[in-house]
């Protein structure tokens, strides 16, 4: 059922606007605080009004501004575009509070938190667009808006970083692009709210190559390798930032985007039929398993959640191919794909979070030289082993869920290999994070200095509340999402809403 | 007798050079300030012109001056979109000139409207008479806007300007009187003058017209002189040189095809599709060379020669959505031309700064300007919402349609649809840096000694730049620049504003 409505535009609107008020008078720090905050909770609150909605099947349309021909602004919230947004909402949330700490002592506060209004923006703008023009065009905001969020810290490593980053994600947009316009010229449509425009009649072989196209203009984003180079090299931007692009909004876009391609633009029957979902899925399973072995070797503590990212985002790519091999689909393993947007969201938020606060407190950024950790930053590793618990995807916590679903997607559809992928990633998982853990709390300290130096400090807090609250609620959301994942208004219980609608009943 | 209207947007600007030529005993500067009025008037009259034209008036109106022809003047769609083009933007760049021109105000003033004077000629003629008459105007008072320096560098572009252009209106002349010799018509406004469809020589005919538009175009391979001439020109003369007049060349050419000759004869190989290889080249090329240049004006010239690659490629594929895209590009481009040159004009005026390595933290001394800088170069980069989005969206659109048509066989298709996308990624490349340079980056080599190791980049250029001052121009300069570079946003966010007039243009012909 469609109902117009304003809702969909106030989170969007709300972003824009307080990225435009922070360049204006950002200087000061109370109202870029509260411009940003203001903004966040705002809409936060914009996105839970429409749960009711959405769960009851209702799908919010507005009609923005047309431009002519098939280009029109047009923002329509189903279920698959409400859960990115909601998730992307809720981290906006928590992050902002935690950056509002972490960036205390960073310089160009004004245009750090400007542009990440601005990115927050974006991303809203690619969960609701209706069609794929307002999807490329909040797509390429959301890659220039970041520009200024990687290259914070402006040193020659950032500016480079700056440059891979833009290379590969306007090149990027470039194929989309190419891929949009042919779609329009055959299909005559440019909509997103079907469960695919294209049929097997508009030429296999003319499908396959468009298909590509936006595989590799979304899967740039998603890190998908071998597209992946610019996302470790981006480590070098602040930790909020980090943060903002592998749970929030950028590689998050990237593997939403993957998901509306497969689903909205090409469907599970075409798909299906052509035998992509199978190409699809081994290249997610690829990048799975090779990221992580990568992972295994990175000293850098951000560089190894990097490629830990990289990996987990291709658990979606993946979940997404599975979820159409075959003629019918596997609808599981496409609930799996989706609800891992928000699972990975909220783990690795927590563990990019708790390295944000490492580095802040004790300066430390390589694993090896994390030895007893855990004495002077106990919450803070609790919090980081239990992230690392869930990417590993053990009980009860929010990445077991989407394993689950995603194995038994895999069998679903015939395809049981992809369970073995599944495994053989869980078990590198634990090889790279588990030493971590081991590190923090049962090795000592290297040496004297060190033992004094991770002494619990007295009269305070192991680090600013604003850093700490953000971190113990994700992992509480950790346990949430986990126990009680097909909970209704949970991501699982919208994902299943999107599924429905995108492999027909 | 609405039909004599039509002559005033000439008579404006012609009334106004001689004026300003008067008022040279009084004071220069009450000359530039009439400059600006006069072109705001012609302006008027345009918008004037246009209102009637859309309320169902004729205009057209000749003169019998006992030849055999007539000196003949119409308007339709095309020619009245061209002249609010032309007349906007030259409004715009007077009322910075007021400001910008320092020296030799009176001859820069005069001869500006006597160039608008030739533009608005060229788009108004009815026939190659009229045309080619306005013609070597547009030529001689353009070419004194070049030289407007005196420099030794200027003369000698202007001259080389001057010279190359008289060798194209040379071609257009002697093939317009054997046209005439064969056919018995030189009209331009019609739809295909009959007798060229089978005549032997008509290849030649085309090429001959052509290349003499091409010339003021810039089109490759007769390109040389206008990165040469742009950027030596004062930079609201750039502006307009980039921004307007090349396009004299590019509706030249869309004339040559859709009226001269008509789509069905230009519809072969060694016609229409290799025009369209040359203007898809010239896209490419012109911004491979951009991405070498270290100056700003002469990247922003090598950028034009690319951008008026998109308008001839749009004109040439022979689709209506094609012509629509390159249509509409006249008007994106002079808006993004436009503000970048006179963007330029401003670092220039200001801060006496040429070079690309030299712009390192600008924007921190001209935040308004820069701003208008970049929304212009995000436009031609070709982002949407702005408008350079959309010249793309439908040229692209317009060589899938060519291929339905079976103009354009299914692989030149797909290769232009590509070329244009690549040639937006080319546009980064030299556009991306700038605005990173501006925005972003550090100080230059001398002031960086001190500061480089111990602090990152960012901080201590903002300090180097703010201690060196904001250099914000009065509004007289910065006006203009701000209208048309938020012009690209708001007419991208509204392009079905300029869009319903161009596809009254694309009517006549399809």
């Amino acid at each position: 059922m469609e109902v117009t409505s304003i809702q969909p535009i106030i989170p969007i609107a709300v972003a824009g606007l307080a990225g435009i008020l922070i360049l204006v008078n950002g200087d000061k720090a109370f109202f870029r605080n509260l411009w940003g905050t203001a903004a966040s909770i705002i809409a936060f609150l914009a996105i839970l009004s429409m749960l009711p909605g959405v769960l009851d099947g209702k799908v919010y349309t507005y009609e923005l501004l047309r431009f002519g021909g098939p280009l029109d602004l047009t923002f329509r919230v189903d279920a698959l575009g409400y859960l990115f947004s909601m998730v992307s909402s809720s981290m906006w949330l928590l992050v902002n509070v935690y950056t509002i700490g972490y960036m205390e002592h960073e310089h160009q506060k004004k245009r750090f938190f400007a542009f990440f209004s601005l990115s927050l923006f974006a991303a809203f703008g690619i969960a609701y667009a209706e069609n794929l023009f307002a999807f490329f065009l909040f797509y390429e905001a959301l890659s220039i808006f970041t520009y200024p969020l990687v290259i914070h810290a402006g040193t020659k490593e950032a500016m480079k970083a700056g440059s891979k980053y833009m290379i590969y994600t306007l090149g990027g947009g470039g194929l989309l692009l190419i891929g949009i316009i042919v779609t329009y010229f055959v299909t005559g449509t440019l909509t997103l709210s079907e469960p695919g425009i294209f049929s097997v009649n508009d030429g296999a072989e003319l499908i396959k190559v468009l298909f590509f196209m936006y595989l590799i203009g979304t899967g740039v984003k998603a890190g998908v390798m071998p597209l992946h180079h610019w996302l470790p090299a981006a480590m070098v931007a602040p930790t909020p930032v980090s943060t903002l692009l592998h749970a929030v909004a950028v590689v998050k876009a990237g593997a939403f985007g993957v998901l509306r391609v497969v689903y909205s633009v090409f469907g599970v029957d075409v798909l299906g039929e052509l035998g992509l979902g199978w190409v699809l899925a081994f290249i997610g399973a690829f990048t799975v398993i090779v990221a992580s072995t990568i992972a295994i070797r990175q000293d850098n503590l951000k560089r190894r959640l990097a490629y830990s990212t990289i990996s987990q985002l291709s658990y979606i790519v993946m979940g997404a191919g599975i979820g159409v091999i075959g003629a019918v689909g596997a609808p599981l393993a496409a609930i799996g794909a989706m609800t891992h947007i928000a699972n990975h969201a909220f783990t690795k938020g927590t563990l990019f979070m708790c390295a944000g606060i490492i580095a802040e407190e004790t300066g430390k950024k390589n694993i090896s030289q994390l030895n007893g950790i855990g004495r002077r930053l106990p919450l803070t590793m609790t919090a980081f082993t239990i992230g690392a618990f869930g990417m590993i995807g053990l009980p009860p916590l929010a990445g077991f869920a989407t394993k689950w679903w995603l194995g038994i997607g895999a069998g679903e559809a015939g395809a049981p290999i992809f369970m073995a992928v599944l495994v053989g990633s869980s078990i590198l998982n634990s090889i790279y994070f588990l030493p971590i853990c081991y590190r923090a709390f049962f090795m000592k300290p290297d040496g004297e200095v060190e033992e004094k130096a991770l002494q619990r400090p007295r009269n305070r807090p192991e680090t600013a509340y604003t850093m700490l609250v953000p971190i113990m609620t994700t992992t509480v959301i950790c346990f949430i999402l986990g126990i009680f994942a097909t909970f209704p208004g949970l991501p699982m219980s919208v994902a299943k809403l999107a599924t429905t609608f995108l492999f027909g009943g | 007798m609405e039909g004599i209207l039509v002559l005033l947007p000439i008579i404006i600007p012609l009334v106004g050079a001689a004026v300003v030529a008067l008022l040279k005993r009084v004071s220069e500067k009450i000359g530039s300030v009439v400059t600006a009025v006069f072109s705001g008037l012609t302006l008027a009259a345009a918008i004037w012109l246009a209102s009637l034209f859309y309320g169902g008036a004729d205009l057209s109106y000749s003169f019998d001056v006992g030849l055999p022809f007539d000196l003949a003047f119409g308007l339709d769609a095309l020619g009245i979109f061209m002249g609010l083009v032309s007349t906007g933007l030259w409004f715009l760049a007077s009322v910075y000139s007021i400001e910008y021109i320092h020296e030799r105000r009176t001859m820069f003033n005069s001869f500006l409207l006597l160039s608008l004077y030739g533009m608005l000629g060229i788009t108004t003629a009815a026939n190659f008479y009229t045309l080619l008459f306005f013609f070597e105007v547009f030529s001689v008072a353009s070419a004194v806007l070049v030289i407007h320096e005196m420099t030794p560098e200027a003369n000698r572009a202007g001259f080389q300007y001057l010279i190359i252009s008289v060798v194209g209106s040379a071609a257009v002349i002697f093939t317009a009187a054997a046209i005439y010799a064969e056919t018995g018509s030189i009209d331009l406004l019609g739809q295909g003058i009959p007798g060229l469809a089978d005549h032997p020589l008509t290849p030649l005919f085309f090429w001959l017209l052509i290349g003499g538009f091409a010339i003021k175009a810039g089109l490759f391979p007769v390109h040389m002189w206008l990165p040469v001439a742009h950027p030596i020109a004062p930079s609201s003369a750039s502006a307009l040189l980039s921004g307007v007049m090349i396009k004299a060349g590019a509706y030249g050419i869309i004339r040559v095809i859709y009226g001269v000759f008509g789509m069905s004869v230009v519809n072969t190989p060694a016609m229409g599709t290799l025009l369209m290889w040359l203007a898809v080249f010239t896209m490419i090329f012109g911004s491979i060379l951009a991405i070498a240049q270290t100056e700003l004006k002469r990247l922003l010239a090598y950028s034009s020669i690319a951008q008026i690659g998109y308008v001839i490629l749009g004109a040439s594929m022979l689709s209506g959505v094609g012509l629509s895209g390159g249509v509409l590009h006249i008007l994106g481009h002079a808006l993004m031309k436009g503000t970048l040159f006179l963007a330029a004009g401003i670092i220039i005026h200001q801060t006496g700064l040429r070079n690309l390595s030299d712009l390192e933290g600008i924007a921190k001394r001209l935040p308004l300007t820069m701003t208008a800088f970049t929304l212009a170069a995000v436009s031609m980069i070709g982002i949407p919402p702005f408008i350079g989005f959309f010249s793309k969206w439908y040229l692209a659109l317009g060589a899938l349609q060519a291929k339905d048509a079976g103009i354009m066989s299914q692989w030149a298709a797909y290769g232009v649809v590509g070329a244009i996308i690549f040639s937006g990624l080319l546009n980064i490349v030299y556009y991306a840096p700038i605005l990173i340079r501006a925005w972003f980056g550090g100080p230059s080599a001398e002031t960086a000694h001190g500061h480089e190791d111990s602090h990152g980049h960012g901080e201590a250029s903002g300090k180097a730049a703010e201690a060196a001052g904001r250099a914000e121009p009065s509004w007289l300069m910065l006006a203009p620049v701000m209208v048309l570079g938020f012009g690209t946003l708001l007419l991208g966010l509204y392009v079905r504003v300029p869009y319903q007039l161009i596809s009254d243009v694309v009517k006549i012909y399809f």
